[in-house]
């Protein structure tokens, strides 16, 4: 008989390699978070910029100084409404042809959708996202000038084109997943009692996926808003509060991809930059939130 | 007479009925056409754009010159390359071992509740978020500059929920029966896992890396301050002097992925340099396009040599 | 006792295979015994006080009602029940006279001593010769010729021998779902265990499968224990010596398979038998 470990101690190995690995994972997750909670917040505590001042002052410029304050400018709203009408905007366009998608592929034509449709969708999620916003840069940006008769064409309503199309596969899956996952006998039962398939799919199937389909447009709303390189190349990039959708804007990310490397760490505008990362990644831990939430709900309801 | 109406209503209602039925059918089978109608269309456009530069001789053997918007992609295409393969050392294993855990040895409680949602969390970070904190803590903190060492890492950060969650759903799908065998005759969980559950669920694990591969493939942002925007002017790709900033492969020195160099130049106005875009911009696609059929190939053929053999 | 039925029984168990007895006890040597076991899932108590003993050279059987507890004794014989979350086993379970419900027990090595067989054939994604060899070797015996010679024993005492001995390095799928079934057995004997425990074994298999493998239970009985959950109480009477009958987390009643099936003594015993519920 060949030495060997025993048998208990290998187990101890596979525990401890594998819980390492996770334990790894964890600590950069909560250095992570850590770490840009504590520049993030250090612009208020040390640096003496003000909250209220941060979330509703409208102007932003680091690189001028504010006579008042002795500051630059920090007033981080035109940041914040750009960010979120980008994100609501690209919502209201994505989220109907999704779930229209969705319907058809699993109650209209499940084999096509299963052999054709899905594929295509999931070669969408693999483009890369400066593809998107090369595309919306040359194709989406010409077409507002020519439909608006404007002279730039970038701003809100560009970004929340490309963006609608970058987050259309997400909600889209997760949509297909939903009412993949309402039980057979529901529809069976409706189209038993006399209503169409249009009927049934209304207030039997939707009723039924709804809180799956909420999840599946939070986690596509997620994806808009941290989304960055996209945007930046189609939105402008003009930190003021935007008048119009096709005025030139910036949303909080593409604020940090222009400004991060220009300041140097420790600066206030540096400081400055990581309160919105500690905002944006505020916002995504608050979608986690909602997500955790609406499942709960569902579970419950379910009984 | 009454009762004639009530039948009209009746007739009149179903035949509204059917006729939403119709639309509604109508109006989703146009939305499915526009967005088949999109994907395809963007697909071919970027080809259509990009084909003619990338046949050119020496565009994807030649260096860049001017800060990129004239010469070739060869370095922005072995970095992207180079980038994905030490990302991939660096988050496989690290993501095997996360999902083994979870799927095989996690005890029920809080540890194991606060160890997922901390992978739910990075997987709903914003990019720029992860390519901040990997500037900060790895090109800042440790002194490593732009490099591609901080560059994989924050991919690593950006790949492991995506693995993880691959590689957990795929040990799942392993039927439970396979697992008590192996118990049943003593083994450990840690030989289950590695001479069972892992080969069994291999198919579909290479399905999940390579995909996964493809999404490593095409991000920017993360990049942006971790690995930088450049790559050496001049890289040496036989020297083995691994501290030295020309040599190909040392891993501390900057370098510049073909997504990252589509975002530095896409605004140039020169014509050479819109060629370079949309030429990378094709390579970059049929890349991911080759990583998704890849993926789907290599699953298929796994998976029929482990049941025909 | 009806003298007559037991030496019909006898007969007919000599006539078939030369000396297999069913029906009644014929062995007093005790291999595995259990004390006021109680299983709980959770706040559930799945079963209750069972305590039962299993002998040398005998086969038990385990009957009753789906979800009446029987497998989860089952799955408690050989620790089973410590892989599943949240599951908890209470009292004494002696293998060879010793306590193995504790601790410090080394569930590996008992596990070698205490075989399973379970209701889907699982075969590895290996070839037949490694699905045998596969445990063994991680036990740490490398010899290539024990290793030969063990996958040659067990295939023959699980009868498969002769059917796979050419195709020993093809995939243990291209089986039938039957020949599947007995290398799972044979698997299992490569590890010469004490007792061998089968959790509905027949239940995925055809009636002509279902017989072999019986058969097979009948050969390998003869220097250990068997224990055997069947929803099939033909099979119980045809294979067991003894047979202990569940209800509701309870064992109700237990003794030679004969009085059971012929003089039930239990109510619900009684009313299980003639099919009342199932």
């Amino acid at each position: 008989m060949a030495k060997q470990m025993p048998k208990r101690n290998l187990e101890k190995v596979g525990l401890s390699v594998t819980g390492a690995c996770v334990a790894l994972v964890t600590l950069v997750v909560v250095a992570l978070i850590f770490m840009v909670a504590q520049r993030g917040l250090s612009t208020f505590i040390k640096d003496g910029v003000n909250v209220a001042e941060f979330f509703t002052g409208t102007e932003w410029n680091l690189a001028n100084t504010n006579e008042a304050t002795g500051l630059p400018f920090t007033g981080a709203l035109p940041l914040i409404v750009t960010s979120f009408a980008v994100t609501v905007i690209s919502t209201i366009i994505a989220v109907p042809i999704a779930i229209g998608a969705a319907i058809f592929v699993v109650e209209i034509q499940p084999k096509f959708g299963q052999k054709y449709f899905q594929p295509l969708i999931e070669l969408l999620v693999g483009i890369p996202s400066v593809v998107f916003g090369l595309i919306g840069f040359h194709v989406i940006v010409g077409a507002m000038r020519v439909i608006f008769n404007v002279d730039l064409g970038l701003g809100i309503l560009p970004g929340s084109i490309v963006l609608a199309l970058m987050i259309l596969p997400t909600v889209t899956t997760l949509s297909i997943d939903a009412l993949r996952a309402v039980p057979d006998g529901y529809r069976q039962g409706s189209l038993a009692l006399g209503y169409t398939r249009w009927q049934t799919i209304w207030h039997v199937v939707l009723k039924s996926a709804t809180p799956s389909l909420m999840t599946a447009v939070i986690l596509g709303m997620t994806r808009a808003f941290g989304e960055t390189l996209a945007v930046r190349m189609v939105i402008g990039g003009v930190e003021a509060m935007p008048e119009g959708l096709l005025d030139s804007a910036s949303t909080i990310t593409t604020t940090l991809t222009t400004s991060m490397a220009v300041y140097a760490t420790g600066s206030v505008q540096n400081d400055v930059l990581w309160s919105l990362g500690l905002l944006l990644m505020g916002m995504s831990l608050i979608f986690i939130m909602i997500i955790h939430l609406i499942g709960a709900k569902g579970a419950k309801s379910r009984g | 007479m009454a009762k004639t109406v009530t039948a009209q209503a009746q007739e009149a209602r179903i035949k509204r009925s059917m006729r939403n039925d119709r639309i509604a059918t109508g109006i989703l089978t146009f939305i499915v056409g526009v967005v088949i109608a999109i994907v395809i269309s963007m697909v071919l456009y970027i080809l259509a754009q990009g084909i003619g530069q990338l046949l050119q001789p020496g565009f994807l053997t030649e260096p860049s010159r001017s800060n990129g918007t004239e010469g070739g992609i060869a370095y922005q295409l072995f970095d992207s390359f180079y980038l994905l393969i030490l990302t991939l050392i660096i988050s496989l294993p690290i993501s095997l071992g996360g999902a083994v855990f979870l799927v095989e040895y996690a005890p029920e409680g809080p540890i194991t509740k606060i160890a997922s949602t901390a992978i739910e969390t990075l997987s709903s970070l914003p990019s720029i978020v992860v390519g901040m904190f990997g500037f900060l803590m790895f090109s800042v903190n440790f002194g490593w500059g732009y490099s591609l060492i901080s560059g994989a890492i924050a991919l690593t950060m950006f790949n492991i929920p995506i693995l993880t969650r691959v590689i957990q759903q795929a040990l799942e799908d392993v039927p439970a029966s396979q697992r008590d065998a192996c118990l049943a005759m003593g083994l450990t969980r840690w030989e289950t896992t590695l001479h069972v559950l892992i080969p069994a669920a291999m198919p579909a694990i290479v399905t999940g890396v390579v995909l996964s591969a493809g999404r490593v493939f095409g991000e920017a942002a993360a990049l942006l301050f971790t690995s930088g925007m450049s790559s050496p002017a001049r890289l040496n790709f036989f020297s083995l002097n691994f501290a030295s900033p020309t040599c190909a492969w040392n891993i501390f020195r900057p370098g510049e992925s073909l997504a990252v160099h589509i975002y530095k130049i896409y605004g140039e106005g020169s014509p050479e340099a819109q060629h370079i875009v949309w030429g990378t911009a094709a390579l970059l696609m049929i890349c991911v396009l080759l990583f998704n059929v890849l993926s789907r190939i290599a699953g298929k053929a796994l998976a029929r040599r482990m049941t025909a053999e | 006792m009806t003298n007559e039925t037991d030496q019909f029984l006898q007969s007919v168990g000599s006539s078939e295979q030369g000396k297999r007895v069913s029906g009644v006890a014929i062995s007093d040597e005790v291999i595995l015994e259990t004390r006021d076991v109680n299983v709980y899932y959770g706040d559930h108590h799945a079963l209750n006080d069972t305590s039962l003993k299993f002998h040398k050279g005998e086969i038990t059987a385990l009957i009753g009602p789906s979800g009446c507890g029987k497998s989860t004794f089952l799955r408690s014989l050989n620790l089973m029940n410590r892989e599943i979350r949240g599951c908890r086993v209470e009292g004494e379970i002696l293998y060879q006279g010793r306590n193995i419900n504790t601790k410090t027990e080394n569930l590996y090595e008992l596990r070698k001593s205490i075989g399973m067989v379970f209701q889907q054939p699982n075969p590895f994604h290996k070839s037949i010769r490694e699905n045998i060899t596969f445990a063994p070797k991680r036990h740490g015996i490398k010899d290539k010729d024990i290793l030969d010679q063990m996958v040659e024993e067990s295939l023959r005492g699980a009868a498969l021998w002769d059917e796979v001995k050419d195709k020993l390095d093809k995939s243990a799928f291209a089986l039938s779902g039957g020949q599947q079934q007995r290398l799972c057995i044979a698997r299992t004997l490569a590890m010469k265990p004490d007792v061998i425990l089968f959790d509905e074994p027949c239940s995925a298999l055809d009636p002509i499968s279902t017989l072999a493998i019986e058969d097979l239970m009948g050969q390998i009985v003869a220097d250990r224990a068997i224990v055997i959950v069947t929803h099939n109480m033909e099979q119980a009477s045809r294979v067991s010596n003894r047979t202990a009958f569940f209800y509701m987390g309870d064992m109700v009643e237990y003794g030679e398979t004969n009085q059971i099936f012929q003089r039930p003594n239990d109510k619900r015993l009684n009313d299980y038998l003639t099919g009342m519920f199932s």
